[in-house]
């Protein structure tokens, strides 16, 4: 008899557990491309550690209740798919699924920008978790009772822009070099990153040598490399996403450009690149966003236990890891509120957003708190403060955190070419 | 120096992409639209055999190689052979070959910049204020055998001897006792043979990626016009010119205006030769 009453004191929690309805979450966004994929796989990691622990506790129904994951192919990320295709597969998601939040959401900004009304219309709660355009912002700005159920739970492209430029902007501290040389692809996206920083490191007194564009589909950079070698750069800036794009850094290492490289390509900021390019990414410095997504960090511990439990689970090596973990963030982001709330979001969206608002709690890249005027994710230089963007540099196979200083485990290097 | 160096790599590199073309068209008449797609299979089955069956390198390249041979080989026995004569429809069916091979590809996920091959040799060499990477020299010295090897072997062997007396005169050819379908299979398997060398001598340079399969087409399309697609020592020329031609254009005014040199010799020569600078395709035409 006491065992009976034993095993039920025992089983009856995960019993009513496991009996107890789901909490949905949605992931509406395009897995042609690799950083949706890893963010599917990084919000399947965050769902199993949670239902391991037996789900999250819903005060007002008493039960603990897992997490369950329903997605749809937006195929945004593929070329030629039209908005509007994107926006009825984040429709007919949100109408016969009914997921109570969204995370990741769509991959680009222009699908994102379209889905900000669907997400108005069915007061669905969603952490956003990748489009980085700031006129999102804008929009929310525009209408903050209307759009306020819209979070985004990770960088926007005025953080990364600056950080980027904050790293570069080290050097001339750390060197005092003050000439920078600009190579980026020859489309709008990439042309606005380098304006921006061009813009950014001026203002910290820096002389811009060169602004060279390529045009997408360049397989020798022979040229413009050479045009920065004489023009006595120090700092070579380059920014694109073309599959020609690593010949550049290639050229660049057996050209012996007497520069220091910041390379904006995220192909390059995952660990997994040091197995495809090897040694010709050594000395460059990259930066995936947010703080820890692309290597662990020590001062960052969310970090090393995320990319542990990444390497437990055998998943595969991220071919791009920005916003990945910022992705399983939004996971966890949800569960604080839900457990303070007391309640799923789906009961009661508009009081629920107050609860987002309030998040507080650590994450990958350091503190995770919401700027209530924007509902954007704060970052700046101090993990204990905001979230953080890290810069690294890749040194014999290993990405080396070098900014910012705060967490930075080691100072950056010259390349030896240019000692 | 810098832009005569890279000038001779970049010119190599645009010959390479067209060779194949090249001699596939001066023989049969066919232009295998196929032929980018066939540089980038070369390259994608190399990185299978050596990242996932071990095969050390020179053995992938010759398997690659050996393999695509065939699939050209192929390509004319059993579609091309049906068509022959009928341009369109030989453009339209090599076309549509060459979407179907790059698009199961990418539908395999054979894109993003996972694959890259070996460089033969790592490292590069100072010559006079330029640094040269190895596996530009390589390039170069594998262009230079393959345009002599090519020489070579359409004079003095027989099957390249009945490779030109079929790009001469074919009825003539025939009357002699060449089986003309046997050499046009032939020689559509020589160029998909030479893609892949071409893909495994540029490769190494980047990374290999889907798009290169229509990529590749339109440079070697590009230098094919410019010096007469069935022209080798056409290819040559219009390669110098090209490949001189962007580096020159990139160093003194902007690098994006690089594309812009091919795109305006295409035209130009397409409005004075139409056959190309040693095209004699359809020269007696426009003479008249």
């Amino acid at each position: 008899m006491v065992l009976v009453v034993s095993f039920l004191m025992i089983s009856l929690p995960s019993m009513v557990s496991a009996a107890a309805k789901p909490i949905v979450l949605g992931i509406p966004t395009s897995f042609f491309q690799p950083l949706c994929k890893s963010g599917k796989l990084a919000v399947e990691m965050a769902i199993d550690e949670i239902n391991a622990q037996g789900g999250i506790f819903v005060k007002e129904e008493g039960v603990k209740r897992p997490l369950s994951l329903v997605s749809a192919d937006t195929r945004c990320g593929e070329p030629g798919t039209p908005v509007q295709s994107a926006l009825m597969t984040v429709d007919k998601m949100i109408t016969e699924e009914k997921p109570d939040a969204i995370v990741i959401a769509p991959f680009r900004s222009e699908a994102m920008v379209a889905t900000m009304d669907l997400i108005a219309k069915y007061k669905i709660i969603t952490l956003q978790t990748i489009a980085q355009t700031p006129k999102l912002i804008e929009i929310f700005k525009g209408d903050p009772e209307k759009y306020k159920y819209w979070f985004r739970a990770t960088t926007n492209s005025t953080y990364v822009g600056t950080t980027a430029a904050m790293t570069i902007d080290s050097l001339r501290k750390q060197f005092k070099y003050d000439k920078l040389f600009l190579i980026p692809q020859d489309t709008i996206w990439a042309r606005a990153a380098a304006d921006a920083t061009k813009a950014k490191l001026e203002g910290f007194g820096w002389k811009a040598m060169g602004y060279e564009p390529v045009a997408v589909g360049t397989n020798d950079f022979s040229p413009v490399l050479s045009k920065a070698r004489t023009s006595g750069t120090q700092m070579l800036y380059v920014v694109g996403d073309m599959p020609t794009l690593p010949v550049c850094f290639k050229q660049w290492k057996s050209m012996k450009i007497p520069t220091m490289l910041f390379l904006d390509f995220a192909v390059v900021t995952s660990t997994k690149a040091w197995g495809t390019y090897g040694e010709d990414l050594d000395y460059v410095l990259v930066m995936p966003f947010p703080g820890g997504t692309g290597a662990p960090v020590k001062a960052l511990p969310k970090s090393m236990e995320f990319h542990n439990r990444w390497k437990e689970k055998k998943y595969p090596l991220m071919d791009d890891p920005r916003v990945v973990s910022s992705a399983y963030d939004a996971v966890y982001i949800l569960k604080d509120a839900i457990e303070r709330a007391g309640f799923v979001p789906s009961k009661n969206p508009d009081k629920f957003v107050s609860f987002v608002e309030a998040t507080d709690m650590m994450g990958v890249s350091g503190r995770i708190k919401f700027d209530k005027s924007t509902h954007q994710q704060m970052f700046n230089g101090n993990p204990k403060e905001t979230s953080i963007i890290v810069a690294y540099q890749w040194r014999a196979g290993k990405m080396v955190p070098v900014y910012p200083e705060l967490v930075a485990e080691a100072k950056i290097e010259l390349a030896p070419w240019m000692k | 120096m810098d832009i005569l160096i890279y000038g001779i790599t970049n010119s190599v590199t645009l010959a390479l992409m067209a060779i194949g073309f090249s001699l596939t068209f001066g023989i049969s008449g066919l232009a295998n639209f196929a032929h980018g797609a066939f540089f980038l299979l070369g390259g994608i089955l190399t990185w299978i055999f050596i990242n996932q069956l071990g095969i050390p390198f020179f053995l992938s390249a010759l398997i690659s190689i050996a393999l695509v041979g065939l699939l050209g080989f192929g390509l004319y026995w059993g579609l091309m052979l049906r068509l022959r004569g009928l341009a369109i429809n030989e453009v339209i069916a090599t076309l549509a070959a060459a979407i179907v091979i790059i698009e199961v590809l990418r539908y395999l996920g054979f894109s993003g910049f996972t694959y890259v091959l070996p460089e033969f040799i790592k490292g590069s060499v100072q010559i006079g204020k330029s640094w040269l990477d190895y596996q530009r020299i390589f390039l170069v010295a594998i262009g230079i055998a393959l345009i002599i090897f090519l020489y070579i072997f359409t004079h003095r062997t027989k099957i390249g001897l009945s490779f030109r007396a079929i790009a001469q005169n074919e009825r003539t050819a025939i009357s002699l006792g060449i089986d003309s379908d046997w050499t046009a299979a032939l020689s559509l398997s020589f160029g998909s043979a030479l893609a892949v060398v071409a893909g495994l001598a540029i490769l190494p340079l980047g990374s290999i990626d889907t798009q290169m399969g229509y990529d590749i087409l339109i440079s070697a399309l590009a230098v094919g016009i410019v010096g007469g697609l069935e022209s080798i020592p056409g290819i040559v020329i219009a390669s110098i010119i090209l490949g001189f031609g962007q580096i020159i254009v990139a160093t003194f005014f902007k690098a994006q205006w690089q594309t812009v040199v091919t795109l305006a010799a295409i035209v130009i020569i397409l409005a004075v030769k139409p056959s190309g600078i040693f095209g004699k395709y359809k020269e007696l035409e426009e003479r008249v």
